[in-house]
């Protein structure tokens, strides 16, 4: 008797919690490029910086909700010492004490935002990352911060405070 | 003369619009870009100053020493 034939069907498994969706792809471009319009449904944003190129030896910065916010934080560096990420109302995610070099690609860097949906508790985050600095030498990044603003976060802001970027891809990721 | 580009990326609408800095945008570039500039300079002069006080201390110090071979010289 011939057996029965049952079809090979993989299940798509149910999303679990801290699975990841790409939300989004963006091209940097200009003196700031602004990410509006964040969905709201997930628990934490995981935002991916890759190769951004600026044309002047620059700081390199993330303003949330198209504002610059009283921000607590601190970063580490391999090689500069006592870079501070964001003790001037706004995220750093290179700066102070030291810049990206001028025109190189070699420049990423990752940043979780914690319970950026929320609208009644503060926010938290942390990341690291990997540039070459204006001295032309490489550093790595280690940071992690916070701001008591309670709003949620719909947008954000990438900007150099000199020049414009002329390459780079932000990609956000929402984390369930 | 034109203000600088910025990108706007809507996600709700999946739209990139390009576009010149409106006046509160680039009342706050020209602010952070005048805040920039003057902590480059800080940075520069404080770098300046730190050179100029070692190079002063490296004189001191020769002088010191010059000073105390010629007395050791004296009969």
């Amino acid at each position: 008797m011939a057996g029965l034939l049952v079809p090979s069907v993989t299940p798509t498994p149910a999303v679990q919690t801290g699975s990841m969706t790409l939300l989004s792809t963006t091209t940097l471009s200009g003196s700031s490029t602004t990410i509006s319009g964040i969905n709201q449904t997930y628990r934490d944003l995981l935002i991916i910086v890759d190769a951004v190129s600026c044309s002047d030896a620059t700081s390199f910065r993330l303003d949330i909700n198209g504002a610059q916010v009283n921000a607590l934080g601190s970063s580490g560096t391999s090689n500069s010492a006592g870079m501070n990420m964001s003790t001037n109302n706004m995220i750093r995610l290179v700066g102070n004490q030291v810049n990206i070099r001028a025109a190189d690609t070699t420049n990423v860097f990752s940043l979780r935002i914690q319970n950026y949906a929320t609208s009644t508790t503060g926010k938290t985050w942390f990341g690291n990352g990997y540039f070459f600095n204006s001295s032309d030498a490489y550093e790595a990044l280690d940071y992690g911060g916070g701001t008591a603003v309670d709003t949620a976060i719909t947008s954000l802001k990438f900007y150099p405070t000199a020049g414009t970027m002329s390459a780079g891809t932000v990609f956000i990721y929402g984390v369930k | 003369m034109s203000r600088p580009i910025v990108r706007i990326h809507d996600l709700a609408t999946d739209t990139v619009t390009d576009r010149e800095m409106n006046d509160v945008e680039f009342a706050q570039y020209e602010a952070d870009q005048a805040a920039y500039t003057a902590s480059v300079v800080a940075e520069v002069e404080a770098k300046a100053a730190e050179e100029a006080a070692k190079q002063q201390a490296f004189n001191d110090a020769v002088s010191a020493a010059v000073a105390a071979a010629l007395a050791a010289q004296q009969p």
